[in-house]
């Protein structure tokens, strides 16, 4: 019961927890040190790794998925690969980069696996405005963000990761190769058809939204 | 100065600030002198903003990210609970000393009952075959488009489309074409983005 009862004391209402030794620790060890220590069984280290990564887990599923609750199994899953597989982790490799991978692919898999007719084309785009908000937009500032998302959602899904990755998330293209197991050269290939697609259909966008206004 | 035509060909990666060196300046140059890919670079500059701009999520609230953690850490136990010996963590964090010795128990058990395989040397027969990949080139109406990579295990590594469109843009930037071994396109993929790094890459 103790795990349980430590959920317990931490409450539902988001309030701060007194700091306690044990967790100290745990906020000033490295990643790698976590996950060894998940390898060992320890809960708090587990813990540790999921306060650490779930906001940027979630958000980078999120901007490849365009969807929270989507976004949010994504990333979910994700740690709990993590959990699984942690006696898998190779450590002349950097927590993250093993951990994004393993966020991107579930992603990728999540939009293989959504219908066709959940897609939103391009062309219906301006038409969304001023329909209902969807309950992920409540978490964007403005429209700005939706509509990023939304032409982002179509382009392919080779362009869109690396994008995200490089543009939203600010990863190098180094890091990025070693998340998407591809060369340099070809996540440098792929981000420029992806800034080109967006650009592309960024003004397309812009185009339909306006003409729909008038 | 450097044509037009290769400025709006490098603008998608000069407008993130993938690109240095003096191939940057040479672009910033044509730039503050042609006022039609300068309109072209702004496009691709507001799409990389708003991009950025983008990653400045409202933050959903403390609520949900504490609901996410508890879904996560009550998830975790329910897979130690159905995949291995019950409440496992909760030994090993308040009763250690019992945990240890459970432990070491079930790992005498297991060791006695059955050998691991990790300590039978694998005869040079048995082991498994030296991942060497070979390449097959793609042809199309009798012109290579493109590479495929196959490991040993039969795996493609590299999507054939993509090596060929690869292939299609360097032969537009006058890079010798019919490339036929991976080492070839490599080095051409090299000197492709030397091109546009000035050999620089980060």
């Amino acid at each position: 019961m103790s795990g349980s009862e430590t959920l317990a004391r931490r409450g539902a209402g988001g309030q701060a927890r007194e700091p306690v030794p044990s967790e100290s620790l745990e906020r000033t060890a490295s990643d790698t040190d976590l996950i060894r220590r998940v390898q060992e069984g320890h809960e708090d280290s587990f813990r540790e790794l999921v306060r650490r990564y779930q906001k940027r887990a979630y958000w980078l599923a999120y901007n490849v998925v365009n969807d929270s609750e989507e976004a949010r199994d994504v990333a979910q899953e994700a740690f709990l690969r993590v959990f699984k597989s942690a006696d898998r982790f190779d450590y002349r490799r950097s927590f993250y980069t093993w951990f994004y991978r393993i966020v991107v692919n579930l992603a990728i898999d999540h939009l293989r696996k959504r219908s066709v007719s959940r897609k939103v084309p391009l062309e219906d785009l301006a038409e969304m405005e001023g329909s209902e908000r969807r309950p992920e937009a409540r978490l964007q500032d403005g429209e700005l963000g939706q509509e990023i998302l939304d032409v982002l959602s179509g382009l392919p899904e080779k362009y869109r990761t690396v994008i995200v990755l490089r543009d939203i998330e600010e990863l190098s293209c180094q890091e990025i190769g070693l998340i998407i197991r591809c060369s340099h050269a070809t996540v440098r290939w792929r981000l420029h058809q992806a800034r080109k697609l967006f650009r592309e259909h960024w003004a397309r966008m812009k185009r339909r939204k306006g003409v729909v206004e008038k | 100065m450097i044509s037009c035509e290769k400025v709006r060909r490098l603008l998608p990666l000069h407008a993130g600030g993938d690109i240095g060196g003096r191939q940057e300046h040479a672009i910033d140059d044509h730039l503050s002198q042609c006022l039609g890919c300068y309109r072209v670079f702004q496009e691709h500059l507001e799409g990389v903003t708003s991009l950025k701009v983008s990653r400045e999520h409202s933050d959903p609230g403390p609520e949900f990210w504490q609901a996410f953690e508890d879904d996560v850490m009550s998830r975790a136990r329910e897979s130690v609970a159905v995949t291995s010996s019950p409440a496992t963590w909760r030994l090993s964090a308040h009763r250690p000393l019992l945990a240890a010795a459970a432990s070491f128990l079930l790992a005498l058990t297991v060791w006695f009952a059955f050998e691991p395989e990790s300590s039978k040397p694998l005869s040079k027969a048995d082991r498994p075959p030296v991942a060497i990949s070979h390449i097959v080139p793609i042809y199309e109406g009798g012109e290579s488009t493109g590479l495929e990579r196959v490991s040993a295990s039969g795996r493609r590594s590299v999507s054939t489309r993509e090596e060929g469109e690869l292939m299609r843009l360097m032969r537009q930037l006058d890079y010798p074409s019919g490339a036929d071994d991976i080492r070839q396109l490599e080095r051409m993929q090299t000197e492709y983005h030397s091109e546009i790094d000035d050999g620089i890459f980060r």
